[in-house]
């Protein structure tokens, strides 16, 4: 098992992961419609960072902002935050970095900026930069496992931390949208043009959303009470077809019922689901809810208020859920007014109280992989 | 843990366990060739962008290592999983698909941008073999063997897994350099799994 | 016109969708284009979508509808000649 120490998320809603967790309490969401953004683009409604916000942070708390891409930027200053919180150095030879991405700088592609040599667009070489900045001496580590890549990078953090080699792993995530995204969803016929409603019966899609998160891991032999731990994840290929889930439910049921031979269904406080509001996602989810057993407990989607934030997605939303965890709350699933899926699921229409000590997240994306973390209140 | 079997793919060789494979050319491309040459029959090929064509017939070549492995009623078996690493993603066929969405030519393809993701390769690996366990695609500047056997040693160690199909699947700008190695747990096979022995099935060409 | 409409689209949908070991020939007029037929599946329906837009400027953006009209090539061809502005 292992500890967070520090988180950070930064989003289309704010910057920290306080402020962006009251924010939802108090039913804030970050998705909103942008009619030509993306040039070519239908419209789109999504969850984006404030860009001027961005660049105005950078100015002010980085070192030589202009050397970053807006990605970098994001990253640099969520990896900061969750550093400053935690009180470790990140350039210790005993620290990792890890980097959770689906498309990088994917934007250079089609608009390529001389300040930054061809080698940018390269996963590896933002992750190189971002550990580079701090000063960390070790090959980070990156995985580009589409949307539950998020839930892989914590995975690989788990792996590295228990074999010894590390006393601290720096887990982040992170995508900005692009043309070359907004424009691919949209030929899938996969978007929402209003803010998605999760396992609702009007539900027509998703919404795309940006964010960079991050979470500092570490084996920790005493946990302080009140922190939370990564108790167990587990990740599972439905094998079936490489953009649709499969109707069973198979990978995501194999990853619950992994992760439900730790505990029992009683002791899970909430289940934040992918809950991505496409027809096909959520009523996968709920076929797998049901098949592990776990359709009396509360579930909910954190993708109306974030929109789908991709390789951040699996980061911020585990985060999300910690901060729950700690404080005892089961959030509610707005944009959820009636069940549109053919199994029964317990969808809080408000904040609920809890003092269970369990949750799960879970995630699933193209590739036909499907993930979940159990995560762990410590008393 | 011990390497069973090993097949490398480069953009002038196909390799079998060490052992050079005569592909016989034809007019078509040469991951056409080398596809004709294994005899499938696999129509959903002809969709792939060129790294998951490459890394599906280095995967084709291994997977016979693991024919003994327990599958349940729906053939699927839980026990194998797929740690893929690369170097460009799936960057070779992002700019096919930036094709499509020239502003004087917006057509945005979904067949070309299903595979903008690197670890769809893994995917299209796990419907062939039918592979329901852990699928991962990790990025890295080059082949390095002490990371690719880290990963898999975690994964052995961490979980039950019986067999891993690990390695190297990049494709970019016309280089193919694939190495595709079936690991297995326990002591049977060709060699143990170290990382001096799969250096030497990346270098060994 | 009608037969060289047929098969254009039958090679169009041959390209655009990789059927490589396929050809016009193989592909009767009235067989199911989903399921059985082609077995063609859910990306290779919005390939289609997009194929209708940009060779006959056609913009279909109903799913619902669209799976009437892909029901087989006969189904396609006669929606074309009766809709196409291209």
């Amino acid at each position: 098992m292992i500890t967070a120490i520090g988180d950070n998320i930064f989003c289309s809603i704010g910057f920290g992961t306080k402020q962006v967790f009251m924010a939802i309490c108090k039913g804030l969401r970050g998705t909103a419609g942008y009619a030509d953004r993306f040039p070519q683009c239908e419209p789109v409604c999504a969850a984006l960072i404030d860009r001027d916000r961005l660049h105005q942070m950078a100015t002010e708390q980085l070192q030589e902002p202009d050397r970053y891409t807006d990605l970098e930027q994001a990253l640099l200053l969520s990896v900061q935050d969750a550093v400053q919180q935690a009180g470790i150095d990140p350039a210790h030879p005993d620290t990792a970095f890890v980097l959770s991405t689906t498309k990088g700088n994917i934007d250079l592609l089609e608009y390529p900026d001389p300040r930054f040599e061809p080698e940018r667009i390269h996963l590896w070489r933002t992750a190189q930069l971002v550990a580079g900045y701090f000063g960390n001496p070790n090959r980070p580590v990156v995985v580009s496992n589409a949307c539950i890549s998020g839930a892989s990078a914590q995975m690989a953090a788990q792996r590295m931390l228990e074999r010894g080699r590390y006393k601290t792993v720096i887990v982040m995530g992170g995508d900005l949208l692009s043309r070359f995204i907004v424009s691919g969803f949209q030929s899938f016929k996969a978007l929402s043009p209003r803010p998605c409603r999760p396992f609702d019966a009007t539900r027509q899609g998703l919404n795309l959303g940006e964010a960079a998160g991050t979470i500092i891991y570490r084996t920790e032999p005493h946990p302080a009470p009140r922190s939370v731990s990564l108790w167990a994840g587990s990740n599972c290929n439905d094998a079936n077809h490489i953009s649709g889930p499969s109707r069973t439910g198979e990978g995501s049921f194999q990853c619950l019922s992994r992760l439900i031979r730790h505990t029992a269904a009683d002791d899970i406080a909430f289940v934040n689901a992918h809950g991505t509001a496409t027809a096909y996602n959520d009523e996968m989810e709920a076929i797998a809810l049901h098949r592990a057993g776990l359709q009396d407990v509360p579930v909910f989607s954190l993708k109306h208020q974030f929109g789908h934030t991709l390789g951040a997605a699996g980061i911020i939303e585990s985060i999300v859920s910690m901060q729950a965890l700690r404080n005892g709350t089961v959030l509610p699933c707005p944009g959820y007014e009636n069940s549109g899926v053919s199994k029964a699921l317990q969808i809080p229409r408000q904040m609920l109280h809890t003092s269970k000590k369990l949750c799960i997240k879970m995630l699933s994306g193209f590739g036909g992989s499907n993930a979940a973390l159990l995560f762990r209140l410590n008393s | 843990m011990y390497i069973t079997a090993y097949s490398r793919i480069t953009s002038s060789h196909v390799l079998l366990n060490g052992q050079p494979v005569q592909i016989e050319r034809t007019d078509k491309d040469w991951l056409a060739d080398i596809y004709g040459h294994l005899g499938i029959r696999y129509p959903k090929f002809f969709k792939m962008d060129m790294l998951c064509k490459a890394g599906f017939l280095a995967a084709e070549m291994v997977m016979p290592a693991i024919a003994d492995v327990k599958r349940d009623e729906a053939g699927l078996t839980h026990d194998t999983a797929v740690l893929l690493f690369n170097r460009s993603a799936s960057l070779e066929n992002d700019t096919a698909y930036a094709h499509t969405i020239t502003p004087a030519d917006y057509f945005p393809s979904p067949a070309l941008f299903v595979y903008t993701l690197p670890n769809i390769l893994t995917g299209e690996i796990a419907i062939r073999h039918r592979l329901a366990g852990e699928t991962v695609c990790y990025i890295d500047e080059a082949f390095h063997a002490d990371t690719v056997y880290q990963a898999v040693a975690d994964c052995f160690r961490t979980t039950p897994v019986v067999n891993v199909l690990c390695g190297w699947a990049e494709y970019y700008a016309g280089h193919c350099d694939i190495l595709a190695v079936t690991v297995r747990r326990g002591r049977e096979g060709l060699m143990p799994f170290t990382e001096k022995n799969l250096q030497n099935c990346y270098t060994n060409i | 016109m009608e037969e060289d409409l047929m098969l254009n689209l039958k090679k169009q949908i041959i390209e655009v969708l990789n059927l490589e070991e396929i050809s016009p020939e193989d592909i009767a007029d009235d067989a199911p284009l989903f399921g059985e037929g082609l077995g063609l599946d859910s990306i290779d329906a919005l390939e289609l979508i997009v194929l209708m837009e940009r060779n006959y400027g056609i913009k279909l953006s109903d799913p619902v509808q669209s799976k009437a009209i892909f029901q087989s090539l006969k189904t396609m061809a006669d929606y074309i000649a009766a809709n196409r502005t291209k």
